[in-house]
């Protein structure tokens, strides 16, 4: 089974290094970068299967990135990884194009979950 | 009846030369003919009554009235024949009668009436009047007292005029009291000697005093040398009467002449003391004999008795004295008796010239009065412009010395006056004059707005004021505060402008100074809160998401202790998610990720629940690209307004609209509760009046307040929404925001 190509998107260093420990096993984390514009670069460079995207990124924010992301690489997973609980935010996500929305402090089993269903989801 | 004689009358003589005697009274019959034959058949055809008048040569004037007397008090015709007596002759028995055998002739018919004038016709008329025509009552006028009194007159009556004689003695006397002799000069006429009778009585009183030498006789050499040989002393009584138709080398008036030139001269008569050098005497009022004899007349015409009708006796006769007579003989009026009327006066200065030395007076009073007029309103101009000047002075050391440029212009609205501190200012030179306007002085980007102000002044002739930039004289533009008032005529009209400018440029820099700092303090403000969010995200919240995870993974692969993890763990994500909404709370997340129209409307919703009212929001037409400062600014209004409305307001619904345009974004948050007074509020600085504004103006929006007590409160805030290339130097944009 092919490994899903992850690059991910915070700029906390300390999150990049969990989420290296806990999808490395499963998956591929090819990058990690700290800003929305690096993300959209990277991510056109790299064509990874899913990106993980904090929504509070400098630069452009992670629902912007996301927005660009979607427009430039339609087939492109995303996945949202984030603090914030609003409701409205979370439709936002969804509605442009969102494969998921995880929560920081669940992202156990719950993000593992949400990563092997976005990459069977169809394009 | 003695011996009649032809009396001159009292008032005037006839001194017409007359012809000889006999031809005299034959022409004076045959006129009385002539007269009669036309009057008869005329009067008898109308019932007339016919008088025949013995005039004594009693003037026309005094016959006249009494005819007039006569007409005014009957009501049938009368016709007067008037008869002359020819006076010298009158005591010439063949004369009598031959005159009244001509008018028994001439007058076949009996007259009416005999009117008789003075005493020699009186005595004529009764005398000849059984002879001529009986039974014919006579009337008489100008009879002496003397004659009238003397007898009873059987059917005659008339009036009776004092003699004078008593009077004119004592006036005589009283006039001259050193008189040792009066002399009485007089003819021997019947009518004459009774007068001489009657001043010999009142001289009788005076006999201890005086002595009367009486001159009697028609005037004559001799008679001149009796005058002439009079003593000092003496006071003439000269009773002779002049005849005219007499004939004599020497005449009563020559003898008169003679007299009054040597001595004091009295009368009996008027017209000889009076007119002829005499002094004067006792005389009647011979108007009033006149109409009276006529009323008498009138009376008997009319059926009366004669006898029945008393004699009337004068009473208002009147002493009568020649001024010039007096001056001659150096008397003073003062010395006369009360009620003495002085003839002939001499008229004063002042008499004489009257009238010119009142007009003169008048026009000198009048010039007077203008002149003081003149000097008065002189007095007063001087006062008035010195009361100006004065003023002028004050306003012109008060307008100079005050920090103002002050100025004036007419109601065209051309500069009449620009104060010394003006001049200073701008640096321009005094001889320049009023052309030196300001427009040179005004910076080119005020000129236009400073030019319609002014010209819109000068229309609407309202108060104004504007600010503007002036240079001044080394060059730099200063910010200058112009108040302008209209200034009005005396009568109301406008005049033109009074204004006055202060050099506002360090207040205008400190109050953009304070607005700098204001704004600095709100940015800095949301800097920090921004920071302390990002700073509660970040870092507090990646970390315990972090331990969140972990604990979660050692949950998993502990023995036993997973419920005591699991736990600890719930409480760890319940810190984190408690500090994730103080982080949004210090600043919207959503804001950054949803835009403005959803930031806010999920605050309404929020503050909705929290404080339990209805918030009503709507959004229209609100663009996608509105900066995060100008974002911020309306979000911190919006909650800002709702925290004062949901505090003041005392009501629980309100309504927040967020309408977009091309180039603007509107705010409106209103109530529709209690309501403040907008000014009071503001100068009781609440927070939020002055924050709002502030955060406002900080992206060059504008903001306002409209409040009525009672009735609610809305407050609109209006933000401009710069490309991100036109960006408001003062905009700074947000870069980083925590997620």
């Amino acid at each position: 089974m092919k490994r899903t190509t992850i690059l991910v998107a915070d700029d906390h260093p300390m999150i990049c290094a969990a989420l290296r420990k806990m999808l490395e096993p499963a998956h591929d984390l090819i990058g990690c970068v700290g800003d929305g514009r690096a993300l959209v670069r990277s991510a056109l460079a790299m064509k990874p299967d899913l990106v993980l995207v904090d929504l509070g990124l400098p630069g452009l924010n992670g629902l912007e990135a996301g927005r660009e992301l979607k427009k430039l690489m339609p087939g492109l997973k995303l996945i949202f990884l984030t603090m914030n609980r609003d409701p409205d935010i979370v439709r936002e996500a969804f509605r442009i194009g969102a494969s998921g929305y995880v929560l920081k402090d669940l992202m156990g089993e719950e993000l593992l979950t949400a990563i092997h269903d976005a990459v069977r989801q169809p394009v | 009846m003695g011996n009649p004689r032809g009396q001159a009358p009292y008032d005037s003589f006839p001194r017409l030369a007359a012809g000889a005697c006999a031809i005299r009274v034959w022409l004076i019959i045959l006129a009385v003919l002539a007269g009669l034959a036309a009057g008869p058949r005329a009067v008898a055809q109308q019932n007339a009554k016919n008088v025949l008048v013995l005039s004594g040569g009693r003037g026309r004037d005094s016959l006249n009235q009494m005819e007039s007397s006569v007409r005014a008090r009957v009501t049938f015709p009368v016709n007067f024949s008037i008869v002359d007596l020819d006076n010298p002759r009158f005591d010439e028995r063949s004369y009598q009668d031959n005159l009244a055998e001509a008018l028994q002739a001439a007058y076949g018919k009996k007259p009416d009436l005999l009117f008789a004038c003075m005493d020699p016709s009186l005595r004529f008329a009764v005398e000849y009047r059984d002879e001529t025509f009986p039974g014919v009552p006579i009337v008489f006028m100008s009879v002496s007292t003397l004659l009238a009194d003397k007898q009873k007159w059987p059917g005659a009556t008339g009036v009776a005029v004092p003699s004078g004689a008593k009077q004119t003695v004592d006036l005589a006397l009283r006039l001259h009291p050193d008189t040792t002799t009066v002399a009485v000069i007089t003819s021997d006429s019947d009518n004459e000697k009774d007068y001489l009778a009657a001043v010999h009585s009142e001289l009788l009183r005076h006999q201890d005093k005086v002595e009367e030498i009486d001159i009697v006789g028609p005037p004559s050499g001799r008679m001149l040398e009796r005058v002439a040989a009079l003593p000092a002393h003496t006071v003439v009584l000269f009773q002779l009467i002049p005849h005219d138709s007499e004939q004599r080398a020497i005449e009563a008036y020559d003898v008169l002449a003679t007299v009054t030139q040597h001595f004091p001269t009295y009368s009996v008569f008027g017209h000889l003391a009076l007119d002829h050098g005499g002094i004067g005497g006792f005389f009647y009022d011979s108007k009033d004999d006149a109409v009276r004899a006529g009323e008498i007349a009138a009376r008997v015409m009319s059926g009366e008795r004669p006898d029945k009708i008393p004699i009337l006796h004068l009473s208002n006769s009147q002493m009568r004295v020649d001024s010039r007579a007096l001056r001659r003989w150096n008397i003073s009026e003062s010395a006369l008796p009360a009620g003495v009327v002085v003839l002939n006066r001499e008229l004063t200065l002042w008499e004489r010239y009257r009238g010119y030395v009142l007009a003169a007076i008048f026009v000198i009073v009048a010039q007077a009065l203008l002149i003081a007029a003149l000097l008065w309103q002189r007095a007063r101009k001087r006062k008035a412009e010195a009361v100006l000047r004065e003023s002028e002075e004050r306003f012109r050391l008060l307008a100079n010395t005050t920090p103002a440029l002050i100025w004036m212009c007419d109601a065209e609205g051309r500069t009449t006056y620009l104060n010394e501190r003006r001049f200073a200012f701008t640096g321009s030179d005094q001889n320049a004059g009023y052309g030196d306007t300001w427009m040179a002085y005004i910076h080119p980007d005020d000129l236009p707005a400073v030019n319609e102000a002014f010209s819109n002044a000068v229309k609407t002739r309202q108060s104004y004021t504007k600010e503007f930039r002036l240079r001044r004289s080394d060059g730099t533009y200063r910010w200058m505060f112009d108040v302008a008032s209209p200034r009005l005529n005396d009568d109301g009209t406008f005049a033109g402008f009074i204004g006055s400018a202060i050099d506002i440029t360090d207040q205008k820099l400190a109050r953009q100074a304070l607005q700098r700092l204001s704004g600095q303090l709100i940015k800095a403000q949301e800097k920090e809160r921004t920071r302390i969010a990002r700073e509660l995200h970040d870092d507090i919240c990646q970390r315990l998401a972090l331990l969140s995870v972990e604990l979660g993974q050692a949950s998993r692969s502990s023995n036993g202790a997973s419920g005591r993890l699991d736990e600890i763990r719930k409480h760890c994500t319940d810190i984190a998610s408690d500090v994730q909404a103080l982080s949004h709370r210090l600043h919207s997340s959503k804001l950054d990720f949803l835009g403005i129209a959803a930031a806010l409307k999920g605050f309404c919703d929020e503050f909705s629940r929290q404080h339990e009212v209805t918030v009503a929001f709507t959004d229209r037409d609100v663009p996608g690209n509105v900066p995060q400062d100008t974002a911020q600014c309306l979000f911190r209004v919006t909650q800002e307004a709702l925290h004062n409305a949901v505090k003041y307001s005392k009501t629980r619904n309100f309504a927040v609209e967020l309408t977009g345009s091309p180039n603007e974004v509107r705010l409106e948050v209103k109530d529709w509760g209690a309501g403040f007074d907008v000014e009071a509020a503001r100068r009781n600085h609440g927070l939020g009046l002055v924050s709002m504004p502030e955060r406002v103006h900080l992206v060059h929006g504008r903001f306002s307040i409209e409040s009525i007590p009672g009735e609610g409160t809305k407050i609109v805030a209006v933000v401009p929404i710069f490309a991100a290339d036109e960006a408001s130097p003062d905009a700074e944009t947000v870069t980083k925001t925590p997620s």
